[in-house]
């Protein structure tokens, strides 16, 4: 668990994204799903990098950016890494923005598996996987 | 409307993604509706671009840089890319991003007037100026 209140808050706010992505997937809608998705990632990867740096991102650009610098210091951070950077491409990229959701199997794996990303960002966020 | 298969079709997905934002206003979801409201103007900019310039915009970067570098070259796209910017940053960005709802008449205000956003991209797109 991240360890400021803020942290906290947004590893609340990215599984309430989560919730919000599998009742999206129960109604069929699998482009907003994967949305919802790339948004609990984001929020994850967000209480990350403001637990481990003191800086919370502002911007998409900065929390890829932030998490690369993480990824230089040890092996599960490039882990996540390659995740978060899968994610974004399939999910929040191609799904979302150019409507390319396909193949739906593997999308929806990507949603389904949104909850054990955020909770390897916040395991990692308490200090286990630093620096 | 434009003139180029893609941009109809870009279009087209901008329309659609404001019917699933309208959607999910009805069900109460304002987070997920200004996502889709957001969508369907990064859809609808594209096609103009696309139109304008025979590229289309392969990131949300691109499409800001590219809006915001026609509208140096075309006045009638300054009010265009002013509202875009607005909407990026207060739909995309304050409300999706980082869960800011309140105050939601501003939000919801934003999410219905996509319709007039996605016309005027659609007629900007048509009128050759900057061709």
């Amino acid at each position: 668990m991240p360890n400021t209140e803020r942290g906290q808050y947004l590893i609340a706010d990215a599984w309430s994204l989560h919730a919000d992505a599998l009742e999206m997937l129960s109604q069929g809608r699998l482009r907003n799903a994967a949305e919802k998705a790339w948004g609990a990632t984001k929020r994850a990867t967000d209480a990350l990098i403001l637990e481990r740096t003191g800086r919370e991102p502002a911007r998409t650009s900065q929390t890829s950016g932030g998490l690369k610098a993480l990824a230089r210091q040890n092996a599960e951070f490039r882990s996540l890494r390659v995740r978060y950077i899968d994610r974004v491409a399939k999910l929040h990229a191609s799904c979302f923005y150019n409507g390319i959701c396909e193949p739906a199997n593997a999308i929806t794996g990507l949603i389904l598996d949104t909850a054990d990303y955020i909770a390897d960002a916040e395991r990692l966020s308490d200090g286990i996987g630093g620096s | 409307m434009p003139k180029s298969e893609r941009g109809q079709y870009l279009i087209a997905d901008a329309w659609s993604l404001h019917a699933d934002a309208l959607e999910m206003l009805s069900q109460g979801r304002l987070r997920n509706a200004a996502e889709k409201a957001w969508g369907a103007t990064k859809r609808a900019t594209d096609a103009l671009i696309l139109e304008r310039t025979g590229r289309e915009p392969g990131t949300t970067g691109i499409t800001y840089r590219a809006i915001r570098g026609l509208r140096h070259q075309n006045a009638d796209l300054e009010s265009l890319a002013n509202r875009y910017s607005q909407r990026m940053q207060d739909l995309h960005g304050s409300c999706f991003y980082d869960g800011i709802l309140e105050p939601q008449e501003p939000i919801i205000r934003d999410i219905h007037a996509t319709a007039d956003y996605i016309r005027d991209a659609a007629a900007a797109a048509d009128d050759g100026l900057g061709g």
